[in-house]
């Protein structure tokens, strides 16, 4: 057995460099399933932030590079890392306030990273935990409407992101929602039927429909829609909701849904708004709203929910906006464009 | 509360190299010395050991593949910050060490013993001379027979009333932990998700399931388990000695229910043949909520001594 060094971790070691010195590793920040994260220095002594694909069932470490023992695995991990890189272009040319832009995508030591400027703020992780910080009814449908706008921009792209929880969302000190990027776009074959495939499931699945973590149902722009306005209901209530697989086994026992719904019974906010969440969290696919658009129109004050769905059907005839026009000619040419 | 991404997956049981396993000769406590490799699990590699009084044993190491690497002979972290995953981890096989030890049935391995080692720990067992069912449904001339099916499913069952009434819930029942013996017997391993019978509780940070072969309650925390839980993974199993297909997973027939759609699993039982009784009881312990299936081991025993 061969071992290199000194390492006593899979992480790469603090002042390693990438893509040939550009880099240099500052710090080791934590850890997901498919992710180790760094802060580095840039060339011109910039801090950023990394993102390293590395997948904890499959991949090891061997000097700096990775290593996949399974063939099989081989093949399946080297096909995500291009999907990702081929997908994710798209990000380094954003410039959206509501999505944390990425600097730069890379391939290196057998794998991809993501660099990215470190955000400044607090997650939404953190601060939801914490009772001493309440948010009002101003800053909730804000932070809603943020994320919606940053949905629109993904969505845009024809790319989910499927992984949106109160941890990969930052709030800066204006109290405006940014979307972190993620390599969310992974998605494991649970297909094969062949293999005898144990799999760990966590808590905290509160915040995803039903097919985003069972891929047997469609998804869709829909199934972030579900997570952004679970994240929006825990800040209305101060809990997430119940988990959509517990709705869904209630409704197959023919029990109620246990979904409390948030229509009238929270007076702070606009039952408009409260309905347009509702509907977001509307446990099955086809019957939920189905663009972040629609959810953008929905939500606001001065729009009529009949009016909407009929304005939705005809969206690409109209001529003249209704309220919102900014919005309005916005969600146009999203919809002439997919 | 950590939020983490809701799914993980840990690595196939054939995906498994044995790369980071502790090579031959590594001398493991005071009393045991690695001879050989017998297999590996989501947790970890099981070897072949020779005790000092010559015996030969299976040494079953915490080594969760998610989680942990080798540093010399240690066990180590992947990342400095799954520490308490991975106490977690070696806690629960603390745990399963203790249960298996208050077995003694025919189907069930022998073993129990825990040694501290390594930074982790290893369980002592006797070691089964044979293969995991697994490895006979590859294809359909290495698949057990009807009668042997059938049989596979008696014993289980019997060992399964005994674990039952000691309170447990063996709660991983697959093709992968029930091993044939020469004498064609099944003996049922791997305790690691062995649990005292109640809901699953509120705060377990990790609920493991096995696509196909787990029921829809096991993916919820809080959810109502019971024995029929464990008759749902045996007649999945026997399901997949019949059909040589993993059966469709729990939450995908649970979702086609929800919605009104018809099961996608289709019922064994159906057609008519001198095993529609047998095939019908299998269905019968599949069925989607846990209410609906045959509720105990002896009671699905009891149909099958009968036909
Ligand atoms: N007593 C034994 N004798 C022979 N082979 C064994 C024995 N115990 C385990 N094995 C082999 O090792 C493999 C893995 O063992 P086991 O199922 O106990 O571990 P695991 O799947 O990692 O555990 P868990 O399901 O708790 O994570 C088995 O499928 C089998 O091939
Ligand atoms: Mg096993």
């Amino acid at each position: 057995m061969q071992h290199s060094s000194s390492r006593q971790t899979d992480e790469l070691a603090v002042s390693t460099t990438l893509q040939g010195g550009e880099y240099t590793i500052s710090d080791i920040k934590g850890s997901s399933n498919n992710s180790y994260n760094y802060h580095a220095k840039t060339s011109d002594g910039t801090s950023v932030a990394i993102k390293e694909f590395f997948l904890r069932d499959m991949c090891r470490r061997e000097g700096n590079n990775i290593q996949i023992p399974a063939k099989a695995d081989a093949k399946i991990f080297n096909s995500l890392v291009k999907t990702f890189l081929r997908d994710a272009t798209f990000l380094t040319s954003l410039d959206s306030e509501h999505l944390a832009s990425v600097l730069d995508l890379f391939e290196e030591n057998g794998t991809a990273y993501m660099v990215k400027s470190i955000p400044e703020g607090e997650l939404l992780a953190d601060l939801i935990v914490d009772p001493s910080r309440k948010f009002t009814p101003k800053q909730i449908t804000s932070i809603a409407n943020d994320l919606a706008r940053s949905l629109v921009e993904v969505h845009g792209f024809g790319m989910l992101h499927r992984d949106i929880t109160p941890s990969n969302i930052m709030i800066t000190k204006d109290g405006s929602a940014v979307l972190l990027p993620d390599f969310g776009t992974f998605r494991e074959d649970r297909s094969n039927a062949s293999r005898v495939v144990s799999s760990v499931l966590q808590s905290a699945q509160h915040y995803a429909p039903f097919e985003l973590t069972f891929d047997d149902a469609r998804q869709g722009d829909g199934s972030d829609i579900y997570c952004v306005a679970a994240v929006v209901y825990h800040l209305i209530t101060g809990e997430p909701p119940a988990a959509s697989l517990d709705r869904v086994a209630a409704v197959a026992a023919n029990d109620p849904d246990p979904y409390v719904p948030l229509e009238g019974s929270h007076k702070k906010f606009d039952d408009r708004f409260l309905k347009a969440m509702d509907m977001s969290m509307e446990l099955f696919y086809d019957s939920r709203v189905h663009s972040a658009t629609e959810l953008m129109f929905i939500m606001s004050k001065d729009i009529d929910f009949d009016e909407t769905r009929r304005m939705k059907r005809d969206v690409g005839k109209r001529s003249t906006p209704l309220t919102h026009q900014g919005i309005f000619i916005r969600v146009k040419n999203l919809l002439l464009r997919r | 509360m950590v939020w983490k991404p809701s799914f993980m997956r840990t690595a196939s049981v054939d995906r498994l190299t044995p790369v980071d396993a502790l090579p031959i000769g590594t001398r493991v406590g005071d009393e045991h010395e690695i001879t050989g490799y017998l297999g590996s699990g989501g947790f970890g590699y099981t070897y072949l050991a020779r005790r000092f009084d010559g015996h030969h044993v299976a040494l079953k190491e915490c080594f969760p593949f998610e989680f942990c690497r080798r540093n010399g002979l240690d066990v180590g972290l992947k990342a400095h910050d799954l520490a308490d995953d991975f106490e977690m981890i070696r806690d629960g096989f603390q745990q399963e060490a203790a249960i298996l030890a208050e077995f003694e049935h025919e189907n069930i391995v022998a073993g129990g013993l825990l040694i501290t080692a390594f930074n982790t720990v290893y369980i002592e067992m006797d070691q089964v001379h044979g293969k995991p069912l697994i490895d006979h449904l590859s294809s359909w001339f290495k698949r057990p027979s009807r009668q042997q099916t059938k049989q596979i499913g008696r014993d289980v069952l019997d060992a399964l009333e005994t674990i039952h009434a000691k309170g447990y819930l063996h709660k991983d029942i697959s093709p992968d932990n029930i091993i044939i013996n020469q004498q064609g017997v099944p003996i049922l391993i791997d305790f690691g998700s062995a649990a005292p019978f109640g809901e699953n509780s509120d705060d377990d940070p990790m609920l493991v399931v096995k696509i196909g072969y787990s029921p829809q309650e096991f993916y919820r925390a809080g959810a109502k388990v019971g024995q029929a839980s464990d008759l749902y993974q045996l007649a999945a199993t026997l399901r997949h000695c019949i059909t040589g297909q993993r059966p469709v997973e729990s939450v995908a027939r649970l979702h086609a229910r929800a919605q009104g759609r018809p099961d996608p699993l289709t019922a064994l039982g159906r057609k008519k043949s001198k095993h529609s009784a047998f095939f019908g009881s299998i269905d019968d312990s599949m069925a989607v909520l846990i209410d609906d299936r045959i509720a105990t081991a002896k009671q699905w025993l009891k149909t099958l001594k009968d036909i």
